[in-house]
């Protein structure tokens, strides 16, 4: 390195950076020879050595105030100063571990949930999808007067949508599709996506292996086997190693879905899953592949399964192509009046749709809150740490005089403090961040209980590591101040004086303040957590209208085309013969849909003899085996369930629910009467109603009471269904005897997704309080803990400091009862005022929040009382426990202190 | 014009700078000298040379060398440089303005 072609400044602070060692010992060396010849020449004059020596070293000055001065020359003191101050800094923090670990627990504790929470809102709001150009995808969303929430759109609309439009450069389609895919050996239920020609198109990407299908093949010739579309499937990474072995040669190999062969053309790229917000998809086959393999339904205009993204054309705003789309859907409500009646189409940005284009209108709302809980954490963390930290600095009051005496400077001794403070918040943020990924990777593996591949991706990214870097040193800065400033306020008189009880407890309002504004946070907390928690109490009792106790649950989907409609009777009719004789079975049925799971149907139904209803609605309905009410133990209000009478071949019946009947024939009896069923081809059927049961939740526990129909499996052929299994007691164990009865019967058909009604009921449970709720919950407890902590350490720090007071107090008379009382009138006029305040910013809370919660109102008096009576405890408890430690000591060594 | 210690910090410059012109010299040898040509009138601080020599040779006016001086001990010797050369002049010619401007105003007074 030629150090001589640089400009002499910078080499000179190279040298003075790097070769530091150098410039001392020459610095050295220098003032020593100049020292040596002017003593040699007063020894030369005559003079005696001592004296010689003494006027050369007046004559040269002061050596080391010269050596000072020469290293200012060297450029680069403030980085030698920061580093020399953090140097000190970290020797100060380790000789008082105790504090130390506390502030940065605190405070890791603090940033890692701010950290994980901006990840959740990173995840759901602003983070782009790992796809080219992620920032003009659009999704489409259909907005229909009898759903409250926009939903996806019927493939048939979204077709129409797709062909007549020009605002976009691409619009696909997707819809979630699970079924039996053999690779060779035997069928396991997977799931993917059925996609439309051109998904890979609008999405961009490249394939690890092969070759996406796109839209072009759409329209190549179907006789040629290797590009046609209709045959083609898509395997992710993960099924190419899991089920394939990583074959080389897997593109052009031959897999059954459902029975049906499809070739495989491309591998994704590794880590890709699919544009599906929550679910894994494992392969993705074109709509008509799925739809031969009986995985989708296409032709319902009225449906809402498929989920659109698109890329607007360039040169084309969004507003235009909203217009487009508004034109569009105009003249689709005119060609299709009935299922398109008062249908709009949106056209929202992709990053306001997620996760769901319904749910797209809460989540901001979720993650303001869920950063805003985060936040106040953080507040609270901060506000112990800064407590301390200002008792702690009050305490050095007496080392900062020193300092000041021997030469420092007072900003210097407030950059000490500033320091401290950035070191204890630089090490929580590490501990934060470690904190955050774990807790995220703990929520990816949170599972609900059925076999979807749910999917939750909420790691921290470079942005929430940026933020989280802010926050970090914007906390070491904010908790910093206080001290920093108290240094800077101390004179050198507290040298002097022996610190007696007036000068420690100058800095008594601000703490005081600092105190009350964590109990007012923590009140809102408290509150907000009191909250949640009932509604999740109350969600939970809320009346299902069946007993989920003990029933276990299958699902059976004989998935190949051995089983037509009668042959799935026999199979099935054998299978319930076989299980409903086992050892602790008490009742056994089959339906189609389990409560609350992910699947449902629904018709629209008229009672015979009107030509519409006021506000028509499709009513949901469940097919269902004999013994469904008696195994669900629903109550059977009038005429009787469904049995042998009700064959394949006998008049069609159906069961209604109370709702539905007391709707549908107000104050008349339901049994007897007939309604009106669409049939998939032509003239609708009439359908006598024989029995009705009474009312339950179907879909979710906050649905408001709804008419459901029930409608004979013997009558209604469905491949799928869920055994509903009643048991004496522990329903888990029948899994295996059921799995051996049906081995028995066929080996090829598989039972899967065991689960139990309670786990169903539960899973609900958690929807309904919103996983947000039980986070806030979690938040709650550690921000309890926090402030305690630091209400703890202030009062012992505050009895500490007026140990002297309490002596004198003591020597003057003073008893044990008046001492105690003294600090609980201190802490009852803290607590006070932090509850007052907190209660007031709860009331605001509650307005916030009034929509998430079920059951409980927003200023609901048990959930305040027990959060006031729970701080006022705690409260109490931290001010006594210090006073105790006071009086145990003795009172004359308190004033000996000094 | 500046402070009055720039105007203390620059003389010293010009001082250390003419010194060394014609030959280079260690710091003790560059003290006795501006002491000596001064007539005894300039007795600088002796320790606030070495801070000036450090910040001339940051400057890159003057550059220093470790050699053995006539009794055999090593000193670090400091020359003028080409830039330091001109600088040297620039003030020079500078400091005879200045001061010729000055004492016009203390004769006409």
């Amino acid at each position: 390195m030629t150090l001589s072609r640089w400009p002499p400044a910078l080499r000179a602070r190279f040298r003075a950076l790097f070769r530091r060692g150098r410039l001392e010992r020459d610095l050295e060396a220098e003032i020593r020879f100049h020292l040596d010849r002017q003593i040699a020449e007063h020894l030369a004059r005559g003079l005696p050595p001592r004296e010689a020596r003494r006027r050369a070293l007046a004559a040269f000055g002061g050596v080391d105030a010269v050596k000072e001065m020469s290293r200012d020359q060297w450029a680069f003191r403030f980085v030698e100063g920061a580093a020399r101050e953090t140097r000190h800094a970290v020797r100060r923090l380790r000789r008082s571990p105790g504090f130390t670990l506390g502030a940065v627990l605190s405070l890791g504790l603090g940033l890692g949930l701010t950290a994980l929470m901006l990840s959740v809102a990173s995840a759901y709001r602003w983070r782009a999808l790992p796809l080219p150009d992620a920032g003009n995808l659009v999704v489409l969303a259909a907005e229909r007067p009898d759903r409250a929430a926009p939903t996806n759109l019927s493939f048939p609309n979204y077709r129409d949508i797709a062909e007549r439009s020009g605002a976009f450069s691409g619009l696909a389609a997707y819809a979630p599709v699970a079924g039996g895919l053999r690779a060779g050996g035997s069928a396991e239920r997977t799931w993917g996506q059925g996609v439309s020609a051109n998904y890979f198109d609008v999405l961009g990407i490249r394939p690890a292996r092969g070759r996406f299908f796109t839209a072009a093949d759409a329209a190549s010739s179907p006789a040629d086997a290797a590009s046609s579309l209709a045959d083609a499937i898509v395997i992710s990474r993960r099924l190419w190693t899991d089920r394939f072995g990583a074959d080389p040669d897997v593109v052009g190999r031959v897999l059954y879905l459902n029975g049906t062969p499809s070739v495989v053309t491309a591998v994704a790229p590794a880590g890709f899953r699919g544009t599906h917000a929550f679910l894994r998809a494992e392969f993705w086959a074109p709509f008509e592949t799925a739809e031969r393999a009986g995985l989708i339904r296409l032709a319902d205009r009225r449906g809402n399964g498929f989920r659109t993204l698109g890329r607007l054309a360039p040169g084309v705003t969004l507003a235009q192509a909203r217009a487009e789309v508004d034109a569009i859907t105009a003249a689709l409500r005119e060609e299709h009046p009935g299922e398109n009646r008062d249908l709009r189409t949106l056209v929202v940005p992709e990053q306001e749709a997620r996760p769901e284009v319904d749910a797209a209108g809460f989540v901001p709302l979720i993650t303001f809150l869920l950063v805003l809980v985060a936040g106040i954490v953080l507040a609270i963390a901060g506000a112990n740490v800064t407590a301390l930290l200002l008792a702690r600095s009050t305490w050095r009051r007496r080392e900062f005089a020193i300092r000041l005496a021997l030469g420092s400077t007072r900003r210097r001794v407030a950059g000490q403090q500033l320091v401290e403070c950035l070191l204890i918040a630089c090490a929580a943020g590490v501990v934060g961040f470690l904190a955050a990924d774990l807790g995220a990777t703990a929520l990816s593996r949170l599972e609900p209980p059925s076999d979807l591949p749910a999917f939750v991706d909420v790691r921290p990214d470079w942005t929430v590591l940026f933020l989280g870097l802010l926050f970090a040193v914007a906390t070491g800065v904010a908790i910093g101040l206080a001290p920093a400033l108290t240094a800077l306020r101390t004179g050198m008189s507290g040298v002097l004086k022996p610190a007696a009880g007036s000068g420690a407890l100058a800095g008594t309002r601000l703490r005081t303040a600092v105190v009350a504004g964590q109990i007012a946070l923590l009140t809102v907390l408290l509150v907000a957590t009191g909250l949640f928690v009932r509604s999740a109490v109350e969600a939970r009792g809320v009346g299902l209208g069946f007993d989920p106790a003990n029933v276990l649950l299958l699902t059976i989907d004989p998935m190949d085309h051995r089983y037509d409609a009668q042959r799935g009777r026999q199979l099935r009719a054998e299978l319930m013969r076989r299980v409903r004789v086992l050892p602790g079975v008490q009742s056994a049925s089959v339906a189609a849909h389990v409560p609350f799971g992910p699947s449902s149907d629904s018709y629209e139904v008229l009672p015979a003899g009107r030509a519409a209803l006021e506000d028509p609605a499709r009513v949901s309905y469940n097919v269902v085996g004999r013994d469904y009410f008696a195994t669900m133990r629903i109550p059977l209000l009038g005429g009787r369930p469904f049995d042998d009478r009700d064959g394949p071949r006998s008049p069609p019946v159906a069961v209604v629910n109370e709702t539905l009947a007391q709707r549908f024939w107000p104050g008349e009896d339901a049994v007897g009467k007939r309604l009106t069923l669409p049939a998939g081809d032509g003239a609708p059927r009439a359908i006598a109603v024989v029995g009705v049961v009474g009312s339950a939740r179907y879909a979710s526990l906050r649905e408001a009471p709804r008419g459901y129909l029930y409608l004979p499996g013997a009558q209604h052929h469905r491949a799928g269904v869920t055994l509903h299994v009643r048991a004496d007691r522990t329903p888990a164990a029948l899994a295996a005897p059921i799995r051996a009865a049906l081995r028995d019967i066929d080996p090829d058909v598989a039972l899967f997704d065991a689960t139990t009604l309670d786990a169903l009921v539960a899973g609900a449970v958690m929807t309904a309080a919103g996983g947000g709720a039980v986070l806030a919950g979690a938040f709650g407890l550690v921000g309890l803990a926090l402030a305690m902590l630091g209400l703890y350490g202030l009062m012992s720090y505050v009895a500490a400091l007026r140990r002297h007071e309490v002596g004198i107090r003591i020597a003057f008379g003073a008893t044990g009862a008046d001492v105690v009382s003294l600090f609980l009138w201190h802490g009852v006029r803290l607590t006070g005022a932090g509850l007052a305040i907190g209660l007031v910013l709860s009331v605001l809370l509650g307005r916030v929040i009034g929509g998430l919660l079920t059951g409980v109102g927003p200023l609901d008096p048990i959930v305040l009382a027990s959060s006031v009576s729970a701080i006022v405890l705690v409260a109490a408890a931290a001010c006594y426990l210090p006073s105790r430690r006071l009086l145990a000591a003795n009172p004359l060594a308190a004033l000996r202190h000094d | 014009m500046g402070k009055p210690t720039d105007l203390v910090q620059g003389t010293l410059d010009l001082l250390i700078l003419r010194t060394i012109e014609h030959e280079p010299k260690h710091g003790w040898a560059i003290a006795k000298r501006i002491q000596q040509v001064s007539n005894e009138v300039l007795r600088v601080q002796q320790g606030s040379l070495y801070p000036a020599l450090y910040r001339l040779e940051k400057e890159g006016w003057i550059a220093g060398r470790w050699a053995p001086t006539e009794t055999g001990r090593e000193a670090k010797f400091y020359a003028l440089t080409g830039a330091g050369r001109e600088h040297l002049e620039r003030e020079v010619a500078a400091w005879e303005r200045l001061s010729g401007a000055i004492n016009l105003v203390i004769q006409q007074a």
